[in-house]
């Protein structure tokens, strides 16, 4: 282990606790629902990142996963009285196998087709939740059961939130230096050479679904459970997949902490508007959002990593080099050599 | 490399375009903090530090509605009779002595911006009670929450019986629901040539689908053998084929639950594909909306003789209803139809219930407004034990371009008309 590694983990150590330890200062109920919204949304930008970020597919179907995930819940603890925790760990069950149908079939298509598939597997869900209706209740929705009975639910939504992000950071760590993590990003780097030194790209992208999915879906679960209520057009709604892949690209794709950073941004900045412009919140956000993808394609992340990487004669962010006329190479290099 | 950058960079865009223009927003946002448009300056008189809304001489009342999104329009019906009823009463002196504030949160149409809402609300702002919300989506997902965090709700539009079955004591109601929807009509067909078959057509939503339920029951109930049930998703504009599907089955009359532009063209395909009901009858909303017989906005001519149930018209003979529909067309020169009305009066039994309190603790004001019993241009609003306010359905008919009340009879303005004449003979 190098020195740059240690302090890493530590850092990141330091900073789960620290975070654990905020709801001894923060009691306000408001302050903790957005914080618990931060950190689920950070849950699945990382979770969105192992598929979207460093294998570069870009996967607008995330949904998926997080609708399976509410709904398997909600459906095994009211209908057939399953434990709560067992109704969320149903939902990661089923996500799984759906993760193994929806990877197997959409990872066989490339570029914008990947993309259109996974919305679309993501919208048959939608109206498969919407129109049986004995079984989900259809359009009128089901009040879900709470995980954490009891006046203090705000703050242990809050902690669940944190420690799902953290498990789904460990993930992203692991994918930024592993053997595995370099398999995934040979495949966004180029396809057919990976496969060509015997990489298996439809082997390699389905075992990063995987836990991506899992992530997602226990997302899916705490966010259905944390709102009371769901319902298939807005727990199914594209709006979540985007919001993950969001998240992850603002802060900066394939980096391990971009998710996070973009997270908190995201949330913050639209929290701030909606004080600030009241009802032109929206259009300020969009154009936030515009003016980001224009001057920072390679996220935050890559903004600050491009400037120190100057210095030190290496490349942008993984999405910066192609904009600014740059090609890819292995950025990855300089994490473990600081 | 190069390609997948500029997709992505395309997707980035489009994204924040869709979020920017639709009012899908993909932001995590609790709420606008926005206050009512002509009076206010201090409706932000809710900092974290500020822990009571009661300060300063006012009183901030929370209200959770559709401001943008979808549902957007009646939002807008809401913020309007909220207003009316707030000038009216601060022109009075307003409640226990302060004036009311209005603090608005906008759930963008969608229920867990609503739920973000009652957060935002009541441990940030400190409300005492809340209105809303709009849909009967958002509001039945603010039902637990407000529960749990035992604030009174007063739901002023939301008409799925689903919002007041938790039994919950602070929920309250102003208006009917599904179940008295397809009650009354039902009633009323009974006392007006007694069809014996009934499809329903509806659109897939939960108010779509609470009402074909409620029909469903009510009709069995009564003997009226249900023969057909068609759902629809609204934005797909081609009704025909299911229309001919129900023509072959020969209904005695069709029971519609939908919006405005899908009952516009619903009716207007009817005629097209020659569909004759002895009855054309609805669940409100779409076919009582006030743009609806028009011939520019809505169905003009093919909106004649078609029945709906109504929770309001202008002409209701309650005092103050005129009044309001005098006011609301001087100041928004339009006709207010019955949404705008349940905000205005769910505001008047809001404030009726802080007076009964004498306080602005919620759980006091949760026992009064159980005891509440006024007078409003809405019709009395007495919640009971249960917190449902009786309110009596109308069943309405447009005749010459007009909506008139034609059930129950003490009420009636017209006689109905029926059968409704086949398409070749009006």
């Amino acid at each position: 282990m190098s020195g740059g590694r240690r302090w890493l983990y530590a850092g990141s150590l330091a900073a789960l606790l620290l975070l654990l330890l905020v709801p001894l200062g923060v009691q306000n109920a408001y302050y903790l629902e957005v914080l618990f919204r931060i950190f689920i949304f950070a849950a699945l930008g990382l979770a969105w990142n192992l598929v979207g970020g460093y294998a570069g597919q870009l996967s607008l179907g995330h949904v998926a996963y997080f609708g399976v995930g509410a709904y398997a819940f909600t459906l095994l603890t009211l209908d057939l009285g399953w434990n709560p925790w067992l109704g969320v760990a149903g939902g990661v069950g089923f996500s799984l196998v759906a993760a193994l149908v929806i990877g197997s079939i959409t990872f066989r298509l490339r570029g914008p087709y990947f993309t259109l598939a996974t919305i679309a597997t993501a919208e048959i869900l939608r109206l498969l939740v919407l129109n049986l209706q004995d079984f989900t209740r259809g359009a009128i929705g089901i009040s879900t059961p709470p995980l954490f009975p009891g006046p203090s639910a705000d703050r242990a939504f809050y902690l669940a939130a944190v420690l799902l992000a953290a498990v789904a950071y460990a993930f992203n760590l692991w994918a930024d230096r592993s053997r595995f993590g370099y398999y995934l990003m040979a495949i966004r780097e180029d396809e057919d050479t990976a496969m060509a030194v015997g990489v298996n790209p439809a082997r390699t992208k389905l075992l990063a679904l995987l836990p991506s999915a899992a992530i997602t879906s226990l997302a899916g679960s705490l966010y259905a459970s944390s709102f009371h209520y769901i319902q298939a057009d807005y727990i199914f709604s594209i709006d979540i997949s985007n919001q993950a892949a969001i998240v992850a690209m603002l802060g900066g794709a394939g980096t391990a902490l971009g998710p996070v950073l973009g997270s908190v941004i995201l949330t913050t900045a639209s929290e701030l508007f909606k004080e600030v412009f009241q009802t032109a919140h929206l259009l300020i956000y969009g154009i936030l959002i515009i003016l980001v993808v224009l001057f920072l394609p390679g996220g935050v992340i890559g903004f600050f990593g491009r400037r120190s990487r100057r210095r030190a004669q290496r490349e942008p962010g993984p999405f910066a080099g192609s904009l600014s006329g740059e090609e890819g190479s292995p950025r990855h290099s300089s994490s473990s050599s600081t | 490399m190069l390609r997948r950058a500029r997709l992505m960079g395309l997707f980035l865009v489009a994204a924040a375009l869709l979020a920017a223009s639709c009012g899908g927003q993909s932001g995590p946002k609790p709420s606008s903090s926005s206050s009512n448009p002509p009076s206010s300056s201090s409706s932000s008189a809710s900092g974290s530090s500020n822990s009571s809304s009661a300060s300063g001489g006012t009183v901030t009342l929370g209200v959770i509605t559709s401001i943008t999104g979808s549902q957007a329009a009646f939002g807008q019906a809401h913020q309007r009779g909220y207003e009316i009823a707030l000038e009216e009463i601060n022109a009075k002196g307003g409640v226990l002595g302060k004036k009311i504030v209005l603090d608005y949160c906008d759930d963008t149409s969608k229920p867990d911006q609503a739920v973000q809402c009652v957060s935002k609300l009541v441990d940030q702002d400190h409300v005492p009670l809340v209105l809303g919300s709009y849909s009967s989506e958002s509001t039945y997902a603010i039902v637990s929450v407000m529960t749990q965090k035992q604030v009174p709700l007063i739901i002023p539009t939301a008409t799925a019986d689903n919002v007041m079955q938790s039994g919950s004591p602070w929920i309250f109601r102003i208006c009917a629901g599904s179940g008295d929807y397809a009650r009354t009509m039902v009633d009323f067909l009974k006392h007006n040539g007694d069809p014996k078959t009934m499809a329903i057509i509806y659109e897939n939503t939960n108010f779509g689908q609470s009402n074909d339920k409620s029909m469903r029951q009510a009709a069995a109930a009564a003997g009226i053998q249900v023969i057909d049930e068609e759902a629809y998703n609204a934005g797909s504009p081609d009704y025909k084929a299911m229309l001919q599907k129900v023509k072959a089955k020969h209904p005695d009359a069709i029971y519609f639950a939908s919006y405005l532009l899908d009952a516009v063209t619903l009716m207007h395909q009817a005629r097209q594909v020659d569909l004759n009901a002895k009855y054309f009858t609805a669940a409100g909303t779409g076919f009582s909306a006030a743009e609806f017989p028009t011939p520019d906005k809505g169905a003009g001519k093919d909106a004649e003789y078609t029945f709906s149930v109504n929770q309001w018209l202008p002409d209701a003979s309650w005092p103050g209803s005129k009044e309001f529909d005098q006011k609301f067309f001087q100041k928004y020169g339009s006709h207010p139809a019955y949404h705008a009305m349940e905000a205005y009066a769910a505001l008047y039994a809001a404030v009726a219930g802080i007076e009964k309190a004498g306080s602005l603790d919620p759980a006091k004001i949760q026992e009064a407004l159980h005891q509440i019993d006024i007078q409003t241009a809405f019709g009395p609003v007495h919640f009971g034990a249960s917190g449902q306010n009786p309110h009596p359905v109308l069943i309405s008919q447009v005749q010459k371009g007009q909506y008139m009340t034609v059930w129950p009879a003490d009420a009636a303005s017209a006689k109905p008309i029926y059968p409704t004449p086949p398409w070749s003979q009006r």
